[in-house]
């Protein structure tokens, strides 16, 4: 049985990462992990004195009032993080998913990631967390690293959740994106209700090769029981994608997450970053 | 699907990363409040030490910002300090401030080869009872220092040192968000300098840093000569050096429950010392009281350490003129809250609940620093004192039962316990050879045999018996006993036994 990893951290994205992980999860029947990792740093208390004086015994003291505020911080941390999960269960539950592990390990999050990925097919992350909800056009703190450091397909989710209808894949010749098709090929089963769109972005309409391969690429998923539409796209990949998605409704973005330039092979492709950044679409990144 | 084969192991990075940018805004803040609060320390240390306060301060400068890049312990605060100024007194007095310079730069050599030899995990020989008496001795001889400062002086130096701890111990009640020393050092710098109150000001204690510090070469011969004289002072400094910034370490491991590199802080402190003596700063090291005020204030990473430094710098260089003029009895009361908060004033309220032999480690450990000026000495017989306390502890624990069988031809004794030299009386006393058996044997299952004193009284004993016509059988040694037996026994039975 397939595994999905929902990454929460109980802000406001937390309800997108679960609905649209009970999305999947319905459609692969996946069991679902939810991991919320205790941030170690919330343990660093602040006594919120500036005195710079020392009173008679004043490291058993200090010792004391640390040892008091992180016993008492500790506590709560540990409750928040029981209520974020419980609330994680009740909505999959709520959302007809069977099979829920809820996860609860201190640390870092880029650290502890790894433990649990390692056994998940699919990673869910809300596109922002807790330390960034106001500013909207940002991504958060921890998505880069992850996806970066990933190679597990990444949903990355909106605040808010949409039924999901119309999927465009943002289609080039990489290995990526033949592993993009890998995965609907594989998971046909699951999507076939779908509208699939397959785009490509060429340089000029009068490109060849783009257009064949996008032939190629429509034969295979309908060989696979999908259906499909195509288009070739000219003029900058962002524009032309970010458009494409406002004119046909789509619900859900399919892409790679790596730049095409060699020299970003270790970072997000800045088109990537953009699209992320800029879409109120749910989109699925590859490597 | 399979694992990731992550490029470029990014722990290293990341490690950096968290010991430097934890808490970025609360370290920089708690970094400004302890290099605030090392200035008048490091103006106090000096004259203690009986140089310049530019000295103090420079070498505050430099070994904070140091070990908050090679420290093993983030967050903890090295700078000049009073256990290091103590010792350098007659180094000064007699050769001056060169060989001074001279001594730190050695000093930071004996400390990185410490480092190097990867000695740090052997400091858990001193044990608490001797590092209790050391911060109390420290703290003792800090507030003592600050004596002569209070001797035929005109009364106002009096009221100013009331006023100012006054200051220091009432505002945090009111206010905890400004640090208490540094109002009191500005109220009564401001009130000297208008009310025209003539009392002794830093000023008259000596040169004040004008500049960043320039590189410069210790000016002394390089001579074997120069090696005698400096190597004894180096080698004490270096020990004590190490023991302060081992226990700040520990402190401060206690305080935010993080774990600490030992040899890594005996290198980072030795390179501290190194620079040092090149930029003309003494000798210094961890420092516990501003460590407990940094943790107090917020900081927990490196950030607060090298904040701590280059505030320290700026503030001395722009407030120059208004150092100068601060009075010496500010200084000197912010010294008593020093040692005030230094001092471990539990181990004199714990005092009967603990054990009584660990009492008098400490109160040595305490008087020997107190009366001779010598922390390593001090440590030393506190060591000395501690291990032979255990060593009788344990020997006491020799128990022996004593059966013998149903027809009284045969005695048994089960022996259990450590045997070593200093348990071979309790051993030996266990044993009547006037009885009236046939055969005796000494079983010695739960029983260790340690070192030569323990085959020694075997063997007597067991020829003792032999002595009274009475077979002995030895059973039930352990590996490691018998193994000592039969290189060192004399007693056939015991050879041929083991």
């Amino acid at each position: 049985m397939p595994t999905i990893l929902l990454c929460s951290d109980g802000s406001d994205f937390a309800e997108g990462i679960y609905k649209y992980g009970a999305w999947f999860a319905r459609r692969f029947q996946a069991r679902t992990q939810v991991l919320f990792v205790t941030d170690i740093r919330q343990k660093a208390v602040s006594t919120g004195n500036l005195s710079g004086s020392l009173g008679l015994g004043a490291s058993d003291q200090l010792l004391d009032k640390l040892v008091n505020l992180e016993h008492e911080k500790a506590k709560l941390n540990k409750k928040r993080a029981r209520l974020i999960l419980q609330n994680a269960d009740q909505v999959l539950k709520a959302e007809g998913v069977s099979e829920v592990e809820l996860l609860n390990p201190t640390g870092f999050l880029v650290d502890c990631f790894h433990d649990f990925e390692a056994d998940a097919n699919m990673v869910v992350l809300g596109k922002r967390g807790e330390a960034a909800e106001f500013a909207s056009a940002h991504l958060g703190a921890n998505i880069e690293r992850i996806v970066r450091s990933t190679n597990k397909p990444c949903l990355v989710t909106p605040q808010t959740f949409a039924p999901i209808e119309r999927v465009l894949l943002a289609y080039d010749d990489s290995p990526t994106g033949k592993q993009i098709l890998k995965f609907l090929a594989d998971n046909a089963q699951g999507l076939k209700d779908l509208e699939i769109h397959i785009a490509t972005v060429a340089k000029s309409e009068s490109d060849e090769g783009r257009g064949r391969s996008l032939a190629k690429t429509q034969e295979q998923l309908q060989q696979s029981g999908l259906t499909t539409t195509t288009s070739l796209l000219t003029g900058d990949p962002e524009k032309a994608i970010a458009q494409y998605i406002e004119q046909h409704q789509i619900s859900l973005l399919l892409m790679g997450a790596y730049g095409h330039s060699r020299i970003r092979n270790l970072i997000i492709g800045s088109t990537t970053i953009q699209l992320l950044r800029s879409s109120k679409i749910p989109v699925l990144l590859f490597r | 699907m399979t694992i990731s084969n992550r490029k470029i192991s990014p722990f290293s990075w990341r490690s950096i990363k968290r010991e430097w940018l934890v808490n970025p805004k609360a370290d920089i803040l708690s970094g400004a409040v302890v290099g605030l609060a090392l200035i008048p320390e490091a103006i106090a240390f000096s004259i203690i030490a009986g140089v310049d306060p530019k000295v103090g301060l420079y070498a505050s400068f430099i070994i904070a910002v140091i070990t908050a890049f090679l420290g093993g312990r983030p967050g903890s605060i090295s700078a000049a300090t009073g256990a290091m100024a103590l010792l350098m007194i007659d180094l000064v007095k007699d050769y001056g401030l060169q060989y001074l310079l001279a001594a730190t730069f050695l000093t930071g050599i004996i400390q990185v080869i410490f480092g190097l030899l990867q000695l740090g995990p052997q400091m858990k020989f001193v044990p608490r009872a001797v590092m209790i008496g050391y911060i109390n001795a420290l703290a003792v001889l800090i507030f003592l220092a600050q004596l002569p400062q209070l001797t035929d002086v005109p009364y106002m130096v009096y009221v100013i040192t009331a006023l100012s701890l006054g200051i220091i111990y009432i505002l945090p009640v009111f206010t905890k968000a400004v640090p208490s020393p540094l109002v009191a050092l500005a109220v009564m710098t401001i009130a000297a300098i208008t009310l025209k109150i003539d009392v002794p000001t830093v000023g008259d204690m000596g040169e004040l840093p004008t500049a960043p510090p320039v590189f410069a070469l210790p000016q002394v011969p390089f001579t074997l000569e120069t090696l005698q004289i400096i190597f004894p002072y180096a080698f004490t400094l270096a020990l004590v050096g190490l023991i302060a910034s081992f226990l700040t370490a520990s402190l401060v491991d206690d305080l935010t429950d993080t774990p600490s590199d030992k040899n890594r802080e005996a290198k980072g402190q030795g390179i501290a010392n190194i620079v040092t003596a090149f930029f003309g700063g003494m000798a210094g090291c961890g420092m516990i009281g501003q460590s407990v005020i940094n943790v107090q204030s917020g900081g927990r990473g490196r950030l607060s350490t090298l904040a701590a430094g280059i505030f320290l710098l700026i503030a001395i260089l722009f407030l120059q003129d208004w150092v100068s003029q601060m009075p010496m009895a500010v200084l000197v009361a912010v010294m008593i809250m020093v040692s005030i908060g230094t001092f471990r004033w539990s181990s004199f309220t714990n005092m009967r609940r603990v054990p009584r032999s660990e009492v008098l480690v400490m109160l040595t450990t305490m008087s020997v620093i107190i009366f001779t000026r010598n922390f390593a000495l001090g440590v030393g017989i506190g060591i000395v004192m501690s291990t032979v306390f255990f060593s009788r502890k344990v020997a006491k624990l020799v128990f022996v039962d004593k059966v013998l069988s149903e027809d009284g031809a045969r005695r048994t004794y089960n022996i259990s316990g450590q045997i070593f030299f200093v348990s071979r009386d309790e051993f030996a006393s266990a044993f009547n050879f006037t009885d009236p058996v046939e055969s005796v044997t000494i079983d010695l299952t739960n029983a260790h045999l340690w070192d030569q004193g323990a085959v020694e009284v075997l063997d007597k004993t067991v020829q003792k018996f032999r002595r009274q016509g009475i077979e002995v059988e030895v059973v039930g040694l352990n590996q490691a006993s018998s193994t000592l037996l039969s290189r060192l026994a004399t007693e056939d039975e015991l050879v041929t036994g083991a």
